[in-house]
């Protein structure tokens, strides 16, 4: 027997219509809570990306950045900007924060080329700029009051003529660097061996702790990336093996093994080899300095190139004979080489070159002053370029993102 | 021989009561469609979002601090700017656009570069 019951059809229905409804409203409600998200989301980064623009307005005035939150009077949003060093560089960090979301940012920054930076400094030692061969130097220059002089040296079949495009200006009897430049480590930082890693990964990010690796005498077959400092007692070899990014390494010496890639900062205070085929790249610094007074050296082999900063400092002019880079043929520096010693340049620099005197020597003998088939051309330099601001005379004020990291 | 089926109806009682469910169950539901639908972001709502982030780039590249409006079919965005008064290179961008009948506001810095620096 059929019964009917029209109540409970009625019921029945009015349940469906209602589950209906509910599904709607739900579906409205995540819709609208979503759209919500998003825009919290777009004003986040919007908010996080105008840290930037404070930066970059108060990079002269840093106490400004740690201890002003940025208020943008809006949904209650405020950022917050962290400054320390990273090496050379400036590690940024930029905090956006409502109520449970956080947005963060980390860049690395430094001081942006200084546009009227010449294609070569060469200190005032009362000799002439000799320029022979096939050497180019566009760009300014500033020199010693003898000038410029193009000369044929001994076997130089004198065909070839050396071409200088730009002004000549003269330079000062001293290059103005500082005395000594010391790697600041990070109050708070977790030491390990290279022994007591498990992976041959090691990747740590910058809102983490500083990481530093102590390691022997070999780096090889290991992936290090972020916020790793390397350090050595001894001679530290890289090979090509080894994958480095954004690190810091201290060693004594270091060797980069041929056909190493990488980016790194390197903090030597004895000699830095770079081998042929080796590529450092942007952006990358090797700098070598030391408190005592001992032979120091540079030493870019034929086919390597470095898009960075070479830098080695000395003690004046005392110590002048003791200290060498050697940039050698077909090696390439795009960036700037600062020598507070005797510079060989034999390679190319795309770029600038800072220096307290040139030498040029064959297998019979030496030249002082001379450039030789060599090349310096700093029109080829883009403006957008970080430099070490180590000479005051070129310092520029201004800031340069050089990467996120 | 026919099948006799028992029809046992319900009583106009009933019947109307259930009219009546169906019916209010109707009428809600109406109700809450017509709402839901009208509440829920318009297509133009995304129009207008694509030209503010289209703006808010061009103002960032060209760094460009006038003050001027931006009129677009069916809205306007209201551009102000604030110099920071600790760093005149320093400005607050603020666009101002209403949509429908609210008003929504996206503010962010600009640092200006000064063209002639030494630098």
């Amino acid at each position: 027997m059929l019964k009917a019951a029209s109540l409970i059809y009625a019921i029945f229905i009015s349940l469906l219509m209602g589950i209906l409804c509910y599904s709607l409203l739900l579906v409205y409600s995540l819709n609208t809570n979503l759209n919500d998200h998003y825009d919290l989301r777009n004003r986040l980064l919007l908010h996080n990306q105008s840290g930037l623009a404070f930066i970059a307005a108060n990079f002269n005035n840093p106490e400004n950045l740690n201890n002003n939150p940025i208020d943008h009077n809006d949904s209650n949003i405020i950022t917050y900007i962290d400054q320390s060093p990273w090496g050379f560089f400036k590690k940024y960090t930029i905090s956006t924060i409502s109520k449970n979301d956080t947005v963060h940012q980390f860049l690395l920054a430094a001081n942006k080329r200084f546009k009227k930076t010449p294609a070569l400094y060469l200190r005032d030692n009362d000799e002439p700029l000799k320029i022979s061969g096939k050497t180019i130097i566009k760009g300014d220059v500033y020199i010693s009051k003898k000038g410029l002089k193009k000369v044929t040296i001994s076997g130089n079949n004198g065909l070839e003529k050396p071409l200088h495009e730009g002004k000549i200006y003269n330079s000062n009897k001293q290059l103005s660097l500082p005395d000594y430049l010391a790697l600041n480590y990070p109050s708070n930082y977790e030491l390990l061996l290279l022994e007591d890693l498990k992976f041959s990964s090691l990747i740590n990010l910058f809102k983490n702790k500083t990481k530093v690796l102590e390691v022997e005498s070999r780096l090889e077959n290991i992936k290090l990336k972020g916020n790793i400092i390397v350090t050595s007692k001894d001679t530290l070899t890289i090979y090509k093996s080894a994958l480095l990014e954004d690190i810091i390494i201290e060693a004594p010496k270091v060797i980069f093994h041929e056909g190493f890639e990488g980016n790194i900062q390197v903090y030597a205070s004895k000699e830095v080899v770079i081998k042929s085929n080796v590529k450092l790249l942007y952006p990358s610094v090797l700098f070598v300095d030391s408190k005592e007074d001992i032979k120091k050296s540079i030493v870019m082999e034929e086919y390597s190139s470095m898009y960075g900063s070479l830098v080695l400092l000395g003690n004046g002019l005392a110590s002048e004979d003791k200290n060498r880079i050697i940039i050698h043929q077909n090696a390439l520096v795009y960036g700037e080489v600062i020598c507070d010693g005797k510079l060989s340049l034999y390679g190319i620099v795309k770029g600038s070159v800072f220096t307290s005197s040139l030498l040029h020597e064959t297998n019979v003998t030496e030249y002082d002053n001379l450039l030789f088939n060599s090349q310096i051309l700093r029109n080829e330099f883009s403006d957008d370029f970080f430099q070490i601001p180590t000479l005051d005379d070129f310092k520029s004020e201004e800031l340069i993102f050089v990467k996120k990291i | 021989m026919i099948n006799k089926v028992t029809l046992k109806a319900s009583s106009i009682m009933e019947t109307v009561i259930a009219i009546t469910i169906i019916t209010l169950c109707s009428l809600i539901s109406t109700m809450v469609f017509s709402n839901v639908i009208n509440q829920t972001p318009l297509l133009k709502k995304y129009e207008y979002e694509y030209e503010l982030v289209e703006l808010i780039q061009q103002i960032k590249e060209e760094k460009d601090i006038s003050i001027s409006n931006f009129k677009f079919e069916g809205f306007t965005i209201e551009k102000k700017v604030t110099k920071d008064p600790n760093n005149q290179k320093l400005n607050k961008v603020q666009l101002v656009m209403a949509i429908e009948k609210k008003i929504v506001n996206y503010s962010f810095l600009v640092y200006e570069e000064n063209k002639n620096d030494k630098n």
